[in-house]
């Protein structure tokens, strides 16, 4: 092995500059979060279902009415119940039967089709008779007209026989007055079909249909979602900032004053949020006022508990402890440096709390202390459709797709948001 | 761990007082007179005054009030003659009750069951169906899923029957969705805590000296991931006790949550403060109840406590 001779090297001695110069742009404490959000799908999807959600609370009712003028409180009762998709298709009723026994009898929900399951001929003479349309009833038809469908069977009779006996029948009726649409029949199995027919087309005026006294879904939808979010978004914001203030002052201060202040808590927190609801909604006048002042005041107790532990945590690093020595009061202390360096798990708590406060105000509105009756919010909506659910199911599914999205999404980006602000999780 | 108990049960009696105070004074906060009629004569109007307590002095109707609620008397209906509010109880609470445990102890059993289920199966297709399904629990709320359980399963499927009957089968719709919430957040919660025991290094020695995975998960997991799961359970109750108010209403149960929906309608202020004021009290009594188990069950609290001795 050659000797290496010391003459060989060159002493380039300290670069002051490059141990200064920073390589990388330097990233606030939010940055880093965002950056480590990004990477979280979910979360990410869950941010953005939720800004076009907002979008759409702010900007779906402007839209309606500057088409066709809805808006979320005139009724019409002459367009009750519609679907998005209209029909044309009258309803269909059994009328009169001597001729087949059934195990089980099924419409479809607006009755334009009868499904009868495990159909057994009688094997007698006897007669079939079906009511077509109802006067009644039928709203969006364009009339409201009834007809009579009947037909006689002999003992010979099978199947095929009395399908043809009823197509020649609804012909008849057809050549008669075309406005009958006409009515098929079909046997598969064991199970007899029949179902009127008609036209399908686009609701095109109503986009999601009307509901039961005749206002438009969409525009109620939008103005619901945004009286959900305004309650939500705002008493959260309230609780939040009662529950900083009294949490940071309760752990700043200590001693006595602490141990006073979290035993008021204590006894609030054991008193169930629904006694507070119940009793603030019925003292006070119903209006989204009082549902947001109520929902606030039941919120708080949480958010507090949390800032505390944060601030007995924080109170005695080396910056609290330096900006007491260069003579900050306890407002500065607390405000200045310790509550924003807790803001993490408070973000964190407030984006969990909002789905909280809009399943609370569904509740509300369902026990029938929410929003006073000619507004919507998501919950009213919901328990309108629930109503009559079995006739209209689009009542209620729609509203209920739209909560729960929302409910879903803030439960996805609180977990991301508690993963990328907490700087423990840093790689 | 006696003096961990005299002091949970010295906090609920305070708070009890706290609430029938708060109860009371909103009572009487409450916007006019509940027998005000200008067809009423005054005669009458002070007849009833007198019935019902209202003549005397604000404080001394507040003694009153204490000392009835102390010896069980919740207060009387000022809409319907002679209806007290324990009497409404009696007759409905049962009913409510039965829904009650049923969800609870099916939440609870097949929450644990799911959550240990998940943990054991990390990342793997059972892990994921059940934060699926726990998140479904979580997000969709009971008014959603009872019209649509009862719609697809009672009437479009006709497996189950809709309205409840004293029938075991008529109770499962019902007792189904009330506990789901709980039951996602129990498994929710028992993965979490059956995910760090497994990580424990004495789950490592279990495995290493042969023991079965059963054994493993029977005496080692359950037992310390359990400990979170009980301390949840008084919340999960004021829950189920919160969602049965919906639940009766979906399914028509003539229970003690229908009763109180109807008195908001009715505007019988006295009774609804009166069930309100029932509930807070089995909440805090259940509360309570959980707290007391806990320090039983748990030897850390029962070793801390000597300490303090």
């Amino acid at each position: 092995m050659d000797k290496i001779e010391k003459s060989q090297f060159e002493h380039v001695g300290k670069n002051l500059e490059a141990a200064q110069s920073i390589k990388r742009p330097s990233m606030s404490y939010l940055q880093d979060a965002y950056r480590r959000l990004k990477k979280n799908k979910p979360s990410i999807i869950s941010f953005w279902i939720l800004v076009i959600l907002i979008i759409l609370a702010i900007i779906g009712p402007m839209i309606s009415k500057g088409l066709y003028g809805h808006n979320y409180r005139v009724q019409n009762l002459n367009i009750q119940n519609q679907t998005f998709i209209l029909s044309n298709q009258r309803s269909l009723k059994l009328s009169s039967n001597s001729v087949f026994e059934y195990k089980r009898y099924k419409p479809n929900l607006r009755k334009t089709e009868l499904k009868f399951k495990k159909v057994e001929l009688k094997g007698q003479s006897g007669k079939l008779g079906f009511i077509v349309g109802d006067e009644s009833e039928e709203s969006y038809q364009g009339d409201k007209k009834e007809y009579k469908l009947q037909i006689t069977t002999t003992s010979s009779d099978d199947w095929d026989s009395i399908i043809n006996k009823l197509n020649v029948e609804s012909e008849t009726l057809l050549k008669a007055d075309p406005a009958f649409r006409g009515v098929t029949f079909k046997k598969s199995g064991s199970s007899l079909v029949i179902e009127t027919k008609g036209d399908k087309k686009f609701n095109n005026e109503y986009w999601l249909g009307t509901d039961n006294f005749g206002r438009d879904l969409w525009t109620r939808l939008w103005e619901g979602s945004r009286v959900s979010f305004i309650i939500a978004i705002v008493s959260v914001l309230f609780t939040g900032l009662f529950g900083v203030v009294y949490g940071g002052i309760s752990g700043y201060i200590g001693g006595n004053s602490d141990n006073i202040m979290m035993r008021i808590i204590e006894i609030l927190m054991v008193i169930p949020d629904l006694l507070y609801i119940m009793l603030l909604s019925i003292v006070l006048p119903r209006g989204i006022t009082t549902i947001t002042l109520v929902l606030a005041f039941t919120g708080w107790m949480g958010t507090a508990i949390l800032v505390r532990g944060e601030v007995l945590r924080l109170k005695h690093s080396e910056y609290v402890l330096a900006s007491q020595t260069l003579g900050a009061d306890a407002k500065r202390v607390i405000f200045k440096h310790l509550i924003p360096n807790c803001m993490g798990p408070i973000i964190v708590n407030m984006t969990m709390m909002i789905p909280k406060m809009i399943f609370a105000e569904a509740f509300l509105s369902f026990i029938g202390l929410g929003v006073p009756a000619p507004y919507a919010s998501l919950g009213v909506l919901v328990n309108d459709g629930a109503k009559i659910f079995y006739q209209y199911p689009h009542l209620l599914i729609i509203p209920s797709i739209v909560l729960c999205l929302i409910m879903l999404a803030f439960n996805i980006l609180g977990d991301g948001l508690r993963d990328s602000l907490d700087p423990k999780l840093r790689k | 761990m006696v003096k961990y108990i005299i002091k949970r049960i010295f906090f609920a009696i305070i708070t009890l007082f706290c609430i029938a105070t708060i109860t009371f004074a909103l009572m009487k906060a409450l916007p006019g007179d509940p027998f005000q009629n200008p067809k009423m004569t005054t005669q009458l109007r002070q007849a009833l005054l007198q019935k019902y307590g209202l003549d005397l002095p604000v404080p001394q109707q507040y003694f009153k009030y204490m000392n009835n609620l102390v010896h069980g008397d919740l207060g009387l209906s000022y809409k319907y003659v002679n209806r007290p509010v324990s009497q409404v109880i009696k007759t409905s609470f049962p009913k409510s009750f039965a829904l009650g445990w049923r969800a609870m102890a099916y939440s609870s059993i097949f929450g644990i069951l799911f959550g240990v289920i998940a943990a054991l199966k990390h990342q793997k297709a059972p892990d994921y169906i059940i934060i699926f399904i726990s998140i479904i629990g979580v997000s969709v709320p009971s008014i959603v899923m009872g019209p649509l359980l009862a719609y697809y399963f009672g009437v479009d499927l006709g497996w189950l029957p809709v309205t409840v009957t004293d029938s075991e089968v008529s109770m499962i719709l019902p007792a189904f969705t009330l506990g789901l919430g709980t039951l996602a957040f129990v498994a929710r919660l028992m993965r979490s805590t059956t995910l760090e025991v497994l990580s424990q290094d004495y789950i490592q020695t279990a495995k290493s000296k042969g023991l079965s995975t059963t054994k493993i998960v029977w005496s080692h997991v359950l037992r310390n991931a359990i400990m979170p799961v009980i301390s949840i359970l008084g919340p999960s109750f004021a829950a189920i006790i919160t969602g049965s108010i919906v639940i009766e209403n979906v399914f028509a149960v003539a229970g003690l949550g229908n009763y109180f929906v109807s008195t908001i309608i009715a505007q019988d202020y006295s009774m609804t403060m009166g069930i309100t004021l029932f509930y807070a009290i089995l909440i805090i009594v259940s509360l309570l109840l959980v707290d007391i188990t806990y320090g039983l069950i748990d030897p850390r609290l029962k070793i801390s406590s000597k300490g303090d001795e």
